[in-house]
């Protein structure tokens, strides 16, 4: 029985320069704010209230996302909807929105990690409710959501999961979208040629994928039994692990769009396309692919290194002029494996890119060991210094010198009669000590290679 | 009037103390036959006191602006009329009380209006019927019936009220005065209770045209509260009102005139047309307007539309009544009518084609403005009802708004001026301009009112 995915995804707009709601100048921070101090009489629905202009820094980031997600932009007027339904979360009974009937999205048709996405829009976010206690909280009432809406191109809850984690790294590579205030997901699952199924308000990648998992085997167990499927919307309880019959499917017209006679429509410029497609980076999914071909690095180091715009950019950097396997280990393996064990992220952390450039170049040039390179990083993603004044100070270059490390080879064969004797006997092992103990007295600097040669050439 | 008021307040020869008190007074003891009023503002005279020790005067000082009850004034009943927000106290004033504020007028109360602005006779309030007082058999008109009928009864200088098919022009004719509905997008609507967005427009009433130049001067303008509003720059209305314009061509439709029942009133108007241009020397032109037919079916599904959706917050949660449970018959019928339209609007068959021939009926406008610089109609197709006759067939009270509804599908300005009265009841004459061409109306509206 063949599964079909599709999703809406719904996640708060990242507002830097104009903090405030969608159609008023309220402030956003909702989760710090006081319940009901960020109102007033348009977010709160009081009669004779009018919206203000959308805003603006919204829209320019919805179509920064509708760019990065390989979407159409619309050459002609974009106009808001009234989307109507009876809820006590909507103050003004119904909510502006881009999507609906007869409305031009803000981007159409695009296609991201081989999902197409059906269009993507900008709209306003309802109030919180509480349906316990019916407390209404209006600050979150008309806070900017963009809404993602994709075909049903997704088969399965692992892969639903990975595209929706890789969709978030392609939004974080525009820096819209506020992570931290989280994400909705409304996820529509149906079995091929049967209804579908919408699961309303799933909140974490963990829970769309565990909805997901039950919802299929709800499904295939119905249908095994012999069960007809309906049209349905359900509701995702974390807490059973279940999905719930929440009511029957709307149907469009139930929503009863109209154009919003209060908002002129807005058309985007071709000079306004133009600034952000400017500022618009490359898709992580196009890097990884450039990656893979131009640098030759294997899939799974693309794929890290484009994860996160700033680790890519620096490492297109350092490759100018290091070599690109080395620096692709000193970054993929070294440098995010310190990160990630004192918990920290690269974009957090104070990281000199000269430091890191001179650390690969000093790998390249083979003129200091990886263990050595590891131990500087553990240092520097703490505070910053100069890597290469630690370096000299600390002696810490690779010693090919051969008559100085001859002379600590002999030291150390003199030191060690027991291992030249196991030695002597074929022990192989007793090598490697010996190795073990010039790299001791270098301070991990020495050659390991030219020690080698040394020792066995004394013995 | 309003100038020498004016002139007498800035004086000090009059304070605002005495013209608020005076107006109180009389409200106390007449409008119980009138009901004009459904709120008077308890704190009138305070206001006035605390302005008369002001040394700086705005420029509407001291005088009284009775506020159609569908405009939100801050801690006063905006209740339009009905049950449902019988209980909404606003919190916050529109962008047109703050102006009027700003510049000292004083809002003397909130008026009675037809419920939610539905309706074009003043009967329809929760808070009953208004009466007319200079013609008391008759109906005052409405929507904006209490507006029109405090400024009449002189129980107030100037008034507010809103005109979406004629909801200010035809309650100013029945009751003699001079009505103003500016283009659509030249007063901020902020504060303003929906009937129907894309038509909806706050207006003026007063006796004289100098009066409604003047406050529609403060009020209008560009304002960030009300994104359809248009930057055009504001004249100076009141200033420039006697501006001899000379060359002027008169606009007149056999389109409008064809519809209007009672000949009486065409005879009336014709007789003031012709004095008027000979006296100023203007030319007249037959214009057609060819869709202006189609307004009242235009006109409908539009205000049905868009007041469903503009009613949806009333759903008893907020202000303690449910509307559709609360209102009166013709608000639930267009209620009722906006759902089902909307329903079946997922086709695109009606609000949008209602929306297409809306452009057609500007359109004809744009076209007849080539030719001509002002059109002058009848306001209404014939004389107010009496109060004894109830309207009950839908159809026939729809067809009374058939000449002013074509201004507000076409969003450009119109008003009325009286001219005289048949059977003792006052007639109106319409002036229709272009969009934007406000001051142009309100020279044309002067010149009208030099005739008398």
């Amino acid at each position: 029985m063949k599964v079909k995915i599709g999703l809406e995804v719904h996640l708060y707009v990242k507002l830097e320069n104009n903090k405030t709601k969608l159609f008023c100048s309220c402030p956003i921070n909702y989760k710090e704010a006081e319940t009901n101090t960020n109102i007033c009489p348009r977010c709160t629905g009081m009669p004779g209230n009018k919206p203000m202009l959308p805003n603006k820094e919204a829209f320019e980031k919805a179509i920064e996302v509708a760019l990065i997600l390989n979407c159409g932009i619309p050459k002609g007027p974009i106009l808001f909807q009234r989307k109507h339904y009876d809820w006590p979360d909507l103050p003004n009974g119904f909510q502006k929105t881009i999507s609906g009937t007869y409305s031009v999205p803000v981007g159409y048709e695009g296609k991201y990690n081989n999902v197409r996405i059906s269009y993507m829009h900008l709209e306003e976010d309802p109030a919180k409710w509480d349906p316990i206690t019916g407390y209404v909280d209006y600050n979150r009432s008309g806070i900017p959501l963009i809404e993602i809406v994709t075909e049903p191109d997704l088969i399965d809850s692992e892969e639903t999961r990975t595209w929706v984690r890789n969709l978030m790294t392609a939004l974080s590579y525009v820096n819209s979208i506020d992570k931290d205030l989280g994400i909705k997901a409304d996820v529509n699952v149906n079995i091929e040629n049967h209804p579908r199924v919408e699961i309303k308000n799933v909140n974490s990648l963990a829970n769309i994928k565990k909805a997901i998992e039950y919802e299929v085997l709800r499904q295939q167990k119905a249908l095994l039994s012999g069960k007809n499927l309906v049209q349905e919307t359900r509701t995702y309880d974390d807490k059973q692990n279940i999905t719930i019959h929440m009511r029957y499917k709307e149907q469009a017209q139930d929503y009863m769009f109209i154009p919003e006679p209060d908002l002129p429509s807005i058309q985007v410029t071709k000079d306004q396309l133009e600034k952000i497609k400017k500022i618009v980076p490359e898709s992580p999914e196009s890097k990884r692919e450039r990656f893979v071909n131009k640098y030759k690095l294997k899939k799974e180091d693309a794929e890290t290194l484009s994860s996160n715009l700033k680790l890519a950019e620096i490492f297109e950097d350092i490759i100018k002029e290091s070599e690109i396997n080395v620096t692709a280990k000193l970054l993929v393996r070294d440098l995010l494996s310190v990160l990630n064990y004192d918990k920290l992220e690269i974009e957090n952390v104070n990281l000199n890119l000269e430091n890191l450039k001179y650390l690969s170049k000093m790998l390249s040039e083979n003129k200091i060991t990886e263990n050595t390179s590891k131990k500087i990083l553990i240092e520097l993603v703490k505070k910053d210094f100069s890597v290469k004044d630690y370096i000299k100070k600390h002696d810490l270059e690779i010693k090919s010198d051969k008559s100085e490390l001859e002379t600590i080879c002999k030291q150390v064969i003199k030191e060690n009669p027991k291992a030249i004797e196991d030695y002597k006997k074929g022990e192989e092992k007793a090598l490697n000590f010996l190795v073990g103990m010039v790299m001791k007295k270098t301070k991990g600097t020495a050659n390991p290679d030219i020690v080698n040669n040394l020792i066995k050439k004394l013995l | 009037m309003i100038q020498e008021k004016l002139r007498l307040l800035q004086s000090g020869k009059l304070t605002a103390e005495q013209n608020i008190k005076s107006f109180i007074d009389k409200i106390k003891k007449q409008d119980k036959n009138i009901n004009s009023f459904i709120e008077v503002n308890k704190n009138a005279v305070q206001e006035a006191k605390e302005l008369d020790k002001k040394k700086k005067k705005g420029r509407l000082f001291g005088l009284a602006i009775a506020v159609k009850s569908n405009i939100c004034v801050k801690g006063l009943l905006t209740s339009c009329g009905s049950k449902t927000l019988s209980n909404f106290y606003s919190p916050y004033d529109a962008d047109v009380i703050k102006k009027i504020k700003q510049e000292d007028g004083i809002i003397i109360g909130m008026m009675n209006m037809d419920e939610f602005a539905a309706g074009s006779t003043g009967e329809s309030s929760f808070y009953g019927p208004t009466k007319n007082p200079v013609a008391l058999d008759r109906v005052p008109g409405g929507s904006s019936s209490g507006s029109a009928a405090s400024v009449a009864a002189d129980f107030c200088d100037l008034s507010l009220g809103s005109d979406t098919g004629g909801s200010i022009r035809t309650p100013a004719s029945h009751c003699g005065l001079v009505g103003i509905k500016p283009s659509y997008g030249r007063v901020s609507r902020y504060g303003l209770i929906d009937l129907s967005m894309s038509l909806d427009q706050i207006g003026v009433f007063s006796k004289d045209v100098y009066g409604s130049a003047l406050l529609l001067n403060i009020i209008a303008g560009r304002s960030e509260n009300d994104p359809i509003t248009f930057d055009n720059e504001v004249e100076d209305y009141h200033i420039e009102i006697d501006k001899v314009s000379s060359d002027l061509t008169i606009g007149i439709s056999k389109n409008f005139n064809d519809l209007c029942q009672d000949k009486r009133i065409l005879e009336l108007i014709n007789k003031k047309i012709d004095e008027f241009s000979k006296k100023y020397k203007y030319q007249k032109k037959e214009v057609d307007l060819e869709y202006v037919k189609l307004a009242v079916q235009t006109y409908y599904p539009l205000v049905y539309v868009e007041f469903f959706s503009s009613t949806r917050k009333f759903d008893g949660r907020k202000y303690g009544f449910k509307i559709e449970e609360n209102c009166g018959e013709e608000v639930l019928r267009r209620i009722l009518g906006g759902k089902e339209i909307s329903k079946a609007e997922h086709k695109g068959r009606y609000y949008r084609q209602a929306l297409a021939t809306k452009n057609l009926i500007k359109n004809d406008f744009d076209n007849a403005f080539k030719k001509v610089d002002f059109i002058i109609s009848p306001v209404v197709p014939k004389l107010p009802n009496k109060t004894t006759k109830k309207i009950t067939d839908p159809k026939e009270m729809y067809a009374y708004d058939a000449f002013t509804i074509p201004s507000n599908l076409a969003g450009n300005c119109a008003s009325v001026i009286n001219i005289g009265r048949i059977e003792n009841v006052p007639v109106g004459l319409q002036v229709i301009c272009p969009s934007f061409k406000e001051s142009l109306m309100f020279n044309v509206l002067h010149k009208f009112e030099m005739l008398k």
